[in-house]
């Protein structure tokens, strides 16, 4: 954990920071959504003020170098996220499905309506 | 009592077969109710239907076979269909024979009665049929019984069966859903029929497809289909 790759670390979250920040301005990105960055960025501000954090857990781990254990951190964290990306994006497909099937079943019912308006309700 | 039979025809950019597709249906099949499902089509296809009078849903985005089908299975469950039937509009299936599966699933109490190349018939040697014996053999290893055509689109549905694949994600019509509701003590027959090749277009199957098709099934009959919730 030198100086330069602390900085490194801080820079990293400034950037991600402002581009988050942007997004929500731009109404691009949800609130809700910028939650999981917002404490991305923290972690990483807080990994680059107190490297003890990082040399504490890579001695608990048995990790020879603290860089490793923040790698492993991020990767982590990012598996995480794309696992509920991947949850999240199979539920938009079934809401997207449903929306188009209950449109089309909507225009069916209303053309039948349309050609015998007396048709008995069922 | 007759009974009612909905015939749901899932057609994507298929202009060139949905016309003598429907007046198969309509000459050799005329007691049988049928709607097709435009599953987002770019060609003419709803147009088509519209022009002639064709009960159509017509999906306004592509959502694919399953999401097509499960659009006709809702509107006969809504409708309070007897019996639903899974017809492609490609010109592989025979009306003639939906009143086939229709006195089988009457006379044996089956829920879901299947179209079969191969009950009376040897299965033919091809890459094909050597991914269809392959299902056939998963679904006997975790079922227990024998389905000699499983990868068949000709699936006829029992009023058990319609509102479970109605609402339900994931029932889409293949194999590893019929598996799953065996296993869940769906009664699922065979009946004998003759398909016919395309008659225009391209089948869906490519290479990659048909490998990816097969992983997906495999992983879903042996593995994923244990963990999945009873309905």
């Amino acid at each position: 954990m030198t100086v330069p790759y602390r900085i490194l670390l801080a820079l990293a979250a400034l950037v991600i920071l402002l581009a988050m920040l942007r997004k929500i301005r731009k109404s691009e990105m949800r609130i809700s959504d910028s939650l999981f960055w917002l404490f991305f960025v923290i972690t990483l501000i807080v990994l680059a003020l107190f490297p003890e954090i990082a040399f504490f857990f890579s001695g608990l781990l048995g990790i020879e170098s603290p860089a490793n254990l923040v790698f492993l951190y991020v990767i982590a964290l990012l598996l995480i996220r794309e696992f509920a990306s991947t949850v999240e994006l199979s539920r938009l497909r079934g809401k997207v499905i449903t929306l188009a099937q209950e449109e089309a079943l909507k225009d069916v019912e209303s053309a039948e309506g349309a050609e015998n308006p007396h048709r008995e309700e069922r | 009592m007759t009974k009612r039979v909905l015939a749901i025809v899932p057609a994507y950019n298929e202009e060139d077969n949905i016309i003598s597709t429907i007046q198969d249906l309509e000459i050799s099949a005329p007691g049988v109710d049928y709607i097709v499902i435009d599953d987002g089509s770019r060609d003419a296809t709803p147009e088509i239907c519209r022009e002639r009078e064709y009960p159509i849903a017509s999906l306004s985005v592509n959502v694919g076979l399953a999401g097509g089908f499960q659009t006709g299975m809702k509107y006969a469950a809504r409708m309070g269909y007897d019996y639903a039937v899974q017809f492609d509009a490609d010109g592989q299936h025979s009306a003639a024979y939906i009143d086939q599966l229709v006195s089988a699933a009457e006379q044996s109490g089956a829920n879901i009665v299947v179209g079969s190349r191969f009950v009376n018939r040897k299965r033919p040697f091809s890459a094909r049929m050597v991914g269809s014996a392959l299902i056939t053999l998963m679904i006997r290893l975790t079922t227990g019984k024998r389905i000699t055509d499983p990868t068949s689109g000709m699936r006829l549905f029992d009023r058990t069966m319609i509102p479970v694949f109605a609402e339900e994600p994931d029932y889409g019509p293949e194999p590893d859903t019929l598996a799953l509701v065996m296993r869940q003590g769906a009664k699922v027959e065979e009946v004998q029929v003759e398909m016919r090749e395309r008659i225009a277009g391209e089948s869906y199957l490519n290479f990659t497809k048909s490998i990816s098709y097969m992983l997906r099934m495999s992983a879903s009959i042996l593995f994923i289909q244990w963990f999945r919730r009873k309905k």
